[in-house]
């Protein structure tokens, strides 16, 4: 067990270092410093100073030997001003390999630098996984709870017309654009019938549910659909293995089958899919928080990609990778633990 | 399964009228929606915003959103006149307006005594201090030594000696190097005199100029010219751009990053009181009437105890938001604009019953696209072909047309580069090529030795060299609806005159690397005036701008000397005659002149902004300069209630027969599975 | 390689016929597209029928219910003018109304569908070109090369999909979005989601090897492209099928997703993301124009319905082993 555990450790480090290098390639070679620098200095207003000092302050650049020259004459407090002003040309932009250590060696030490209005972004991440959270993580329990019920009802009533109206019913659900469900709920359960706010958020828990209560609603309606589906393909599956049928054979009633013992071994799946998916909801709901104008990290993502915060989206590809791969090292052991025919090597 | 059986039976069993009954509660007994948050007498303005403000440091403010939240903590030196058409400036923290010297090139400002700062945990028992000369020159170096500042451009080469002890500043902060020595000499340097500004005494701090700076007052003006204190840039390091402290109306009480700000009236906020209103008050149509400013004469200044500020992404929410009464005041973009307005003028009758006011005005804002001159098909290299192209795409845009398709009207015409309400504006003059006249353009090409061939109302122009049709490729900056708007109109446009226009949608730092590197035929561009002085926006066409603001990269000698010329009058110094205002006014027609014969940008529209107002708030004068009349507003809270008070009340009727649906298909579903047991 | 037992079994359920119909329909409609209009025509100005100037166009058949255009009561005369012009072709040409730029709604839904057959078979085409050889390769040859791929698609798969697929359409050349367009996405939505295919794959590779054809092939010196591709591939052929019906919806929908959060599509592609995207602030007018959306959705339903039914019927009858 131990040793299962230490390898897929162990192999977690060449994925890590994989994930690392592909984010480092996408963001770092294609968004150059320079262009970043003067997105932030004001766009066209930016002077080439302006920017040549802006690259060594941010660490993408060090000076070469003018600019040193030009910087010992500065702080020497000689030097006309034109003699000191520094240009593009007096500085030596770092080589990937240093550039990748830096990025390499700031993201393990939790130091995710800061983002391009200047705020930590490791701040930034605490302040949002909560609401984040708070909208995801009921939305997904719930649609978990209903979604069981409904698969066990389902598989019990398994080739008949209740079957097949609730199997369409999901699909049905799994259809209509999510983006069409928000809008229409918002529009008329908030705005025009105002049986909910249209928005809002309290960070006290008691006093914020009201607000959470509609989007939660939504996250439910839209995930319920393909969550029905899969479970019941899971139930059926179980169904279908001989211990069933050797048991029916027994006599052993169907209720009493279905929820004594398929529902026990379709948990080893439920659990699997419950833990790969968890990780993915620090991320919030990207619509949601948009339309709920919940402060979380789905928005934060969006915004992030429209402002190309790289800062940001790194810190967020490489929590959400580290989370996923511990996330499926659970699943594999907890699948382990809970189904004896499974072996670990 | 019990407990499935049961719930079952119990559906089965019970009527469904009750279990109608019981959804009909929970859906409006127990709605959810909170009333209206009710304030008592404390009167609250509440406003929306599509983003978080990105600093409150006002020396970084380099947007209209924190430069307005920044207007609420910080003062600068001068401000504007609040019932002034022309932009004047007044003292703020300054006790007079600055004494200027002949040649116009010290100035020098007497401090106010009676200014403290808002009381903050960064001063010694948390009380604000008096503000001293020091902090004036204390701001100013700072601002200039901010990496991070995307406003130095508005000092740079102007002040003496700043330049030169800026970059000795900024020499000796490198990340690379933040050794307890390094930073040592970093704070003697900064200590350093700057002989560009000194204090006189006390009370007195002149600014010395290396050349005449007409519009330095304006420069300093802006969000950049803030005063803060020392000890809170200190004290709060990183985080002060999180933390203001300033000599405000509005003291910081609560930043929720992306939900929302609350600012509370600022309780040691200096004597100040709302202006009389001027006899002659003469206001455009859209904008308010002068009697609504009276009821406020005289009162004790900021208007309201509390300013809320959410952060509301999507425009459909704070839409909604708006029409249920949590905030008060609604921009109006286009997509909204239907509901509430009809023939661009007036309120449709279900806004103005609810007691919604509207105004319009004109912003200085300026829509254009800027050929890039550089270019071989476009630029000057191609001589009288290029200028054919320019002035024929110019022709071919009908700006009427366009604002009312995809403005909804709320734009002017652009008939010249300074909009109307700004210095140098003249309504006589009309840039040559910004009107519609697809026939002149099409003559252009053919006089330019185009091949045109119309062929039923396809017209294509063809280089007579390739044999093939023109085309040209404009840059714009992001993809929005609005953009992909414009490039469709240009490509129709294009279409009148035979020649092919596409665009090519960039991020905005690779449509800034373009402009730079003078990649591209056409940017499509906007300017949003930073003070009203013609010289902000005639910049945009100087030479020497070229490659930086200049996106053009135009460079005509004449139009050169006549900026220079233009730049170096101040307007609004008493010290200037009238017959060199006058001789500004000139200028800048001579100027556009010379634009006349090149036409380096098609220019479309000058922006008006839309505001919807509801009746608990008063009316406030646009100004869209001034960054700090929040002050002027007041928000009364009786009244919001009165009126907004049941615009929440909650709809039963959709969530009975939502029940029933509910009801009748759980009770189908339930009489199935009892046939099938 | 539809076995012919699957076929049948479909061919019975009268629901997986229906959904198959409309793929169809939707196919031709989708190719037919250019024929139907031009999705930029405007049509705004004065409706010849009822003779009222509007900036849109409500769908004519809520017209004749409702008795309103654009939130005002028709007047007599124009009543009597719809009326009578009700039976020709002017009154019809409108049929879902116009958008607010008076495009045609019909015509623009019609182009939508084109273009999300393109979405929806060119992402899942390239995912299937590259999951195939990469799958196989790593199952059949396993060892070094095994490791290689296994190692790399695991760690695309680490990077949360979403952010992988904003993060990569986010660092491609703006040039390159400028020729290619709505291609670009669609090629970076293409190498984003092929690693569940190539698992499948490279798992099921792993238990043909051993299978006593290949072994057989191989004693006969069958090269190893011939086994690869000529003995086992057909043989895990329904996977593909499968996963093309199934990619198909979710490409269509994730384009919705992308030009609705604004990342990639170009907003002059008539899609259905930019329907949905630009009908949503056409929504919160007042009277609402909510046809271009309820359009596009309801399209959308539509065919997502009947790819979801018809997948999961043919998954069904093909591998009811496998579970996505």
């Amino acid at each position: 067990m131990w040793t299962f555990i230490t390898r897929r450790l162990l192999y977690m480090i060449p994925i890590l270092f994989g994930v690392l290098l592909l984010t480092y390639v996408i963001f770092f070679t294609v968004n150059d410093p320079q262009s970043v620098a003067r997105t932030k200095l004001g766009g066209v207003k930016a002077s080439e100073a302006q920017v040549t000092e802006w690259l060594v302050v941010n660490g993408y650049a060090e000076y070469g030997p003018s600019g040193k020259k030009k910087k010992e004459l500065a702080i020497s407090g000689h030097g006309e001003p034109d003699e000191i002003m520094v240009k593009l040309t007096d500085i030596e932009m770092h080589s990937d390999v240093v550039l990748f250590w830096n990025y390499v060696k700031g993201l393990f030490t939790f130091n995710f630098g800061k983002d391009n209005e200047g705020r930590e972004v490791s701040e930034i991440l605490k302040e949002g996984v909560i609401p984040s959270l708070r909208l995801v993580l009921p939305g997904f329990i719930i649609a978990q709870l209903a979604a069981i019920f409904f698969a066990l009802f389902a598989a019990l009533y398994r080739n008949t017309k209740i079957d097949r109206t609730l199997l369409i019913a999901s699909v049905l659900m799994m259809s209509i654009s999510p983006v069409a469900i928000i809008l229409f709920l918002q529009k008329f359960l908030a705005n025009e019938w105002h049986y909910f706010p249209v928005c809002g958020y309290d960070d006290d828990l008691l006093n914020g549910i009201r607000f959470l209560a509609l989007p939660t609603l939504i996250y439910v309606v839209v995930s319920l659909g393909s969550e029905i589906r899969f479970n019941r393909i899971v139930i059926l599956d179980e169904i279908g293995q001989d211990y069933v049928r050797t048991a029916r054979a027994k006599g052993v009633s169907q209720n009493s089958m279905l929820f004594k013992h398929v529902f026990r071994n379709s948990l080893i799946p439920f659990i699997t899919h419950w833990v790969v998916a968890l990780p993915f909801l620090y991320l919030g709901s990207l619509l949601l928080e948009r339309f709920f104008a919940i402060p979380g990290l789905g928005d934060l993502t969006i915004r992030a990609v429209g402002n190309s915060d790289v800062n940001v989206i790194r810190a967020l590809v490489f929590i959400g990778t580290v989370l996923y791969m511990f996330g499926t090292l659970m699943g594999d052991v907890l699948y382990a633990l809970a189904d004896p025919r499974i072996k670990l090597r | 399964m019990a407990l499935v059986a049961c719930m079952l039976d119990s559906c089965r069993r019970t009527s469904p009228v009750i279990v109608a009954l019981l959804f009909v509660t929970l859906f409006t007994s127990v709605s959810c929606q909170p009333p209206l948050e009710v304030d008592g007498d404390v009167s609250v303005i509440r406003r929306a915003t599509s983003t978080d403000p990105k600093t409150i440091d006002p020396h970084e403010a380099g947007d209209v959103l924190s430069s307005t939240m920044c207007g609420l903590a910080y003062d600068q030196l001068l401000e504007y006149v609040y019932f002034s058409q022309d932009a004047e400036l007044k003292p703020c923290l300054a006790a007079k307006m600055p004494e200027v010297s002949p040649d116009a090139l010290d100035y020098i400002f007497t401090i106010r005594d009676d200014i403290y700062f808002q009381d903050d945990e960064c001063f010694p028992g948390g009380k604000g201090r008096k503000l001293v000369v020091q902090d004036i020159e204390y701001s100013f170096k700072r601002f200039a030594t901010l990496v991070d500042s995307p406003g130095y451009w508005v000092l740079q080469g102007k002040i003496k000696d700043l330049d030169g002890w800026r970059s000795r500043v900024l020499a000796l902060s490198s990340e690379s190097d933040n050794s307890p020595e390094t930073e040592k000499r970093r704070n003697e340097v900064f200590e350093q005199k700057v002989s560009g500004i000194s204090i006189l005494d006390d009370h007195r701090i002149r600014f010395t100029l290396t050349e005449p700076y007409p519009q330095f007052l304006y420069a300093i003006t802006l969000s950049y010219g803030a005063i803060v204190p020392r000890e809170a840039a200190q004290y709060y390091g990183d985080k002060f751009s999180e933390n203001p402290v300033g000599t405000g109306p509005y003291k910081l009480r609560e930043w929720r990053h992306d939900k929302h700000l609350i600012w509370d009236k600022n309780p040691t906020y200096r004597e100040e009181y709302y202006p009389i209103v001027p006899e002659k008050l003469h206001l455009p149509a859209g904008m308010p009437t002068r009697e609504s400013f009276l009821p406020y004469q005289g009162k004790r200044l900021p208007l309201s105890d509390r300013v809320v500020v959410q952060v509301l992404k999507e425009a459909q929410v704070s839409w909604f938001q708006f029409q249920s009464g949590h905030i008060d005041t609604s921009l109006l973009d286009k997509d909204t604009f239907t509901t509430a307005v009809q023939n661009q003028t007036k309120l449709t009758s279900g806004m103005a019953g609810k007691g919604i006011r509207l105004t319009y005005y004109p912003s200085p804002t300026i829509s254009y696209l800027s050929f890039n001159m550089d270019d071989p098909v476009v630029g000057t290299p191609a001589g009288v072909k290029g200028a054919a192209i320019r002035k024929a795409l110019s022709l071919s845009f009908d700006q009427a047309d366009y604002i009312k398709r995809y403005l909804q009207g709320q734009g002017e015409p652009a008939t010249m580069l300074i909009p109307p309400g700004v210095f140098g504006y003249n309504d006589s003059y009309q840039y040559r090529w910004a009107r519609y006249a697809p026939e002149e353009g099409i003559r252009l090409l053919k006089d330019a030795g185009f091949i045109v061939e119309q062929k039923g109302g396809t017209v294509v122009t063809k280089d007579p060299k390739t044999g093939e049709q023109l085309q040209l490729l404009v840059v714009q900056a992001g993809q929005s609806t609005a953009s992909a708007d414009y490039a469709r109109y240009l490509n129709f446009s294009g279409a009148r005159i035979g020649i092919r226009v596409d665009s090519e949608q960039v991020t905005y730092s690779e449509y800034l690397k373009r402009q730079q590197n003078g990649i591209g035929q056409a940017y499509d561009s906007g300017w949003i005036m930073d003070y009203p002085d013609p010289q902000n926006m005639m910049q945009l066409l100087y030479g020497p701008n070229a490659k930086t603001i200049n996106s053009s990269s135009y460079n005509s000698s004449r139009y050169n000397q006549l900026y220079e010329a233009m730049s170096s009058i101040d307007h609004t110094s008493p010290a200037t005659s009238a017959a060199d205002i006058q001789r500004k006014k000139d200028l800048v027609v001579e100027m556009h002149r010379v634009l006349d014969d090149d036409c380096p940008w098609l220019i479309q529209y000058f922006d008006k902004t839309y505001v919807l107002t509801h009746a608990w708030q008063n009316t406030t004068l646009p100004n869209h300069f001034a960054y700090n009349i929040y002050k002027y507003r007041y928000s009364d809270p009786r009244l919001r209630i009165d009126l907004a008070g049941d615009w929440n009340k909650a709809d039963a009727l959709p969530g009975i027969l939502f029940a029933c649906l509910v009801v009748t298909v759980i009770v189908m579903f339930v009489a199935r599975i009892v046939r099938q047991e | 390689m539809l076995h012919r037992e699957a076929y049948h079994k479909l061919r019975k359920d009268k629901i997986v016929v229906v959904c198959f119909a409309v793929i169809v329909v939707c196919a031709v409609l989708a190719v037919i597209a250019p024929l139907v209009g031009n999705p930029s025509q405007d049509y705004r100005g004065i409706d010849e029928v009822t003779k009222i100037e509007r900036p849109y166009h409500p769908p004519t058949l809520l017209i004749a219910l409702s008795g309103t255009a654009n939130g005002e009561p028709l007047t007599d005369e124009q009543k009597k003018a719809f009326g009578e012009g009700l039976l020709s072709a002017a009154a019809w040409r409108l049929p879902l109304g116009a958008d607010l730029d008076g495009r045609n709604v019909l015509v623009m839904v019609i182009h939508g569908l084109q273009k999300a057959f393109l979405i929806g078979v060119i992402t899942t085409v390239l995912a299937i070109l590259i999951a195939v050889p990469i799958g196989a390769a790593a199952g059949y040859f396993g060892g070094l090369i095994d490791d290689a791929i296994v190692w790399f698609y695991t760690t695309l798969a680490s990077v949360p999909h979403l952010l992988l697929l904003i993060a990569v359409l986010q660092s491609v050349p703006g040039e390159w979005k400028a020729k290619l367009g709505l291609f670009i996405v669609l090629i970076v939505i293409g190498v984003t989601t092929w690693v569940g295919l190539a698992r499948l794959i490279r798992a099921e590779f792993l238990k043909h090897k051993q299978r006593d054809y290949v072994l057989a092939a191989r004693a006969l010196g069958v090269g190893h492209g011939r086994i690869i591709f000529a003995h086992i591939l057909p043989n895990v052929s329904h996977l593909v099928i499968i996963t093309f019906t199934l990619g198909f919806v979710s490409s269509v929908n994730l384009e919705v997703f992308l030009s609705f959060v604004s990342i990639g599509i170009p907003p002059s592609e008539p899609t259905w993301g930019q329907m949905i995207a630009k009908g949503k602030d056409e929504l919160s007018r007042d009277p609402s124009i909510w046809w271009p959306l309820t359009s596009a959705t309801v399209f959308l339903f539509v065919l997502s319905l009947a790819f979801s039914i018809f997948g999961d019927a043919l998954r069904d009858a093909l591998d009811p082993k496998l579970r996505t």
